[in-house]
């Protein structure tokens, strides 16, 4: 009988894994069989395909413009991070908590967020127009926009990526806040504890979860970042604002199907080294799961 | 006492101030670029820029109509709606397992489905394409709510996992020993407790569901656009004046569905962290 329900119960964790895993197969496991399948062939729409094996991959590796944007994504990445999510917790601490105007702060503040990306890529694309507003404000500035610079399109990538998620890490760490129970802070407080020291030994150990949810999403996000910088300026000048999406898609759009999917290849694999590498840090070793 | 006390109500009140000074700043500051778009649908003609709004018209919203929009927005509500229904409601067992038992590949499996997450979107097209060809959901709002849960099946599984275990199996086993049946238990147990959780979860996937435009637009021809690739489609031909009004248009009225759902989202946002992340946490 034991053994029987032994057999059940493992039954049971399959079946209430199975709409998930049908899911993985159709959205991740065929494609991959299908851009595996391409990446062994010099695939180019219009011509007889070649089988080339490791060539294509070789080849993507060899390639300086898809290290050029790796390195480019990988500092990126490194930049929203760094920037991102200290700036989100100091807008959770500063906004008001609880009461009409807690809730009107935080609405306000997530609005970037329920933006179509099509449209925050025109809004910021008519911004640094000649005329447009951003351009304007940059010239009294006295740092006046250039649309051919490449370090001005990436800071501008860069910008636009705060703006438009800053606010995740505010909404959630904010969500964190409220969650907090007061308790512990006051008995900080009543100890007179500075406020760095009540921050950082009794706030920031209790909004753990909020804070690793909001690092993980915008680590995720932005190595595969593609919409925004794309919507408003292309690929930029001089690919400046070529990153790994963009690089494997400009692939596609000239029709090299074979070589794009061994760039994809190429990138899943050293996403999946990084994903692992650092959820472990952060996790310490825990593990994700 | 009071006198020792007067400096650090000084400080407090500096403080205080400068808290308020920097809300407002990041609050005008991350307003500014929708003032733009709101400016650029309701403004003139003359100039890009015109910061008074010195001349005030709608015709951008008059000259949307007879145009796909009505469809477009149509098809994103049941796009993002279904999509947050269906990662949740498949999400909800998968977590469950993967907090509640230890089985063979477990960490693997689970690690396997978050780090879909991370693939680039542009690597996704072609073969998204033909495999969706293939089973005839090609250009289908079936279609693209499968497509959206590419990237969000994963978050579905994750967020869930991270509350579930904070969850205690007593609650599980305590309610077994009650006489609950399997549905019972979910029913009448579990999902009540795991209701807020669900929230925040359904807020991120209807979120990103609303917003994504990529993989929707490598999954659709004509009948399923959502409104995110009419505005991708307007920009393309956006050479004249009137057409990135409309477009600017469009973005703006496709806010306000966001709006709505961001001020329902938000005390259930709180909530679920109640739940989860431990707090107090000393």
């Amino acid at each position: 009988l034991k053994v029987r329900r032994l057999r059940w119960m493992k039954f049971r964790v399959w079946l209430y894994l199975l709409p998930v895993i049908l899911v993985i197969i159709v959205n991740a496991i065929l494609p991959m069989v299908v851009s595996y399948n391409y990446a062994a062939l010099n695939l180019i729409a219009g011509m007889e395909p070649t089988f080339e094996g490791f060539g294509m991959i070789y080849r993507a590796i060899s390639d300086e413009s898809f290290l050029d944007a790796l390195g480019r994504n990988g500092l990126f990445t490194f930049l929203v991070l760094i920037i991102e999510v200290p700036l989100g917790i100091l807008i959770a601490k500063a906004i008001p908590k609880r009461g009409k105007l807690g809730a009107l702060c935080m609405v306000l503040i997530a609005i970037p967020l329920v933006l179509p990306w099509a449209s925050i890529g025109l809004t910021w694309r008519i911004m640094v127009r000649t005329g447009g507003s951003l351009w304007t404000i940059f010239r009294t500035l006295g740092a006046p926009y250039s649309l051919g610079n490449p370090t001005h399109a990436f800071g501008l990538a860069l910008l636009c990526d705060i703006w438009h998620w800053t606010p995740l890490v505010a909404l959630v760490v904010s969500a964190g806040y409220a969650a907090m129970r007061t308790e512990p802070t006051e008995a900080a407080m009543i100890d007179r504890a500075s406020r760095w020291a009540i921050f950082r030994h009794v706030e920031l150990p209790a909004l753990g979860f909020p804070i690793l949810m909001a690092v993980m999403l915008r680590l995720m996000d932005s190595l595969r970042v593609y919409d925004e910088p794309f919507m408003i300026l292309g690929e930029g000048p001089y690919q400046s604002l070529e990153f790994i999406s963009t690089n494997i898609s400009s692939s596609l759009d000239s029709m090299r199907f074979g070589y794009g999917a061994a760039q994809s290849l190429i990138y899943s694999f050293i996403a999946i080294m990084a994903f692992y590498i650092i959820s472990t840090v952060i996790t310490k070793g825990r593990g994700m799961k | 006492m009071a006198v020792a006390r007067s400096p650090s109500r000084v400080r407090r009140m500096v403080t205080r101030a400068l808290q308020t000074v920097f809300v407002i700043a990041i609050v005008a500051a991350l307003l500014f670029p929708i003032y733009c778009i709101v400016q650029m649908c309701v403004g003139g003609y003359k100039s890009i820029w015109d910061p008074l709004i010195s001349e005030f018209t709608l015709d951008s919203f008059i000259a949307m109509g007879g145009r796909q929009w009505a469809t477009g927005f149509r098809n994103s509500v049941i796009i993002s709606l279904a999509n947050a229904a269906f990662c949740v409601l498949i999400a909800i067992p998968a977590a469950y397992m993967f907090t509640r038992v230890n089985f063979r590949f477990d960490n693997h499996l689970f690690f396997f489905t978050i780090m879909q997450r991370m693939l680039p979107p542009g690597a996704f097209i072609i073969p998204v394409f033909m495999i969706y060809t293939g089973i005839g959901l090609y250009d289908t709002l079936p279609g693209v709510v499968l497509a959206h849960s590419i990237f969000n099946l994963p978050l579905a599984v994750w967020i869930l996992h991270g509350f579930m275990k904070d969850i205690p199996t007593t609650v599980d086993e305590a309610a077994f020993v009650d006489g609950y049946s399997v549905w019972g238990f979910w029913r009448r147990v579990f999902l009540p407790l795991m209701m807020p959780a669900i929230g925040v979860t359904a807020f991120f996937l209807w979120m990103f569901s609303w917003t994504e435009l990529i993989l929707a637009n490598a999954v659709t021809r004509n009948a399923s656009y959502p409104i995110t690739v009419q505005l991708l489609l307007s920009l393309g031909t956006m050479t004249t004046g009137p057409m990135y009004k409309e477009a600017a248009a469009a973005g703006v009225l496709s806010m306000i569905p966001g709006v709505v759902v961001l001020f329902f989202a938000r005390r259930y946002i709180a909530r679920g962290f109640l739940l989860g992340g431990r707090p107090g946490g000393v």
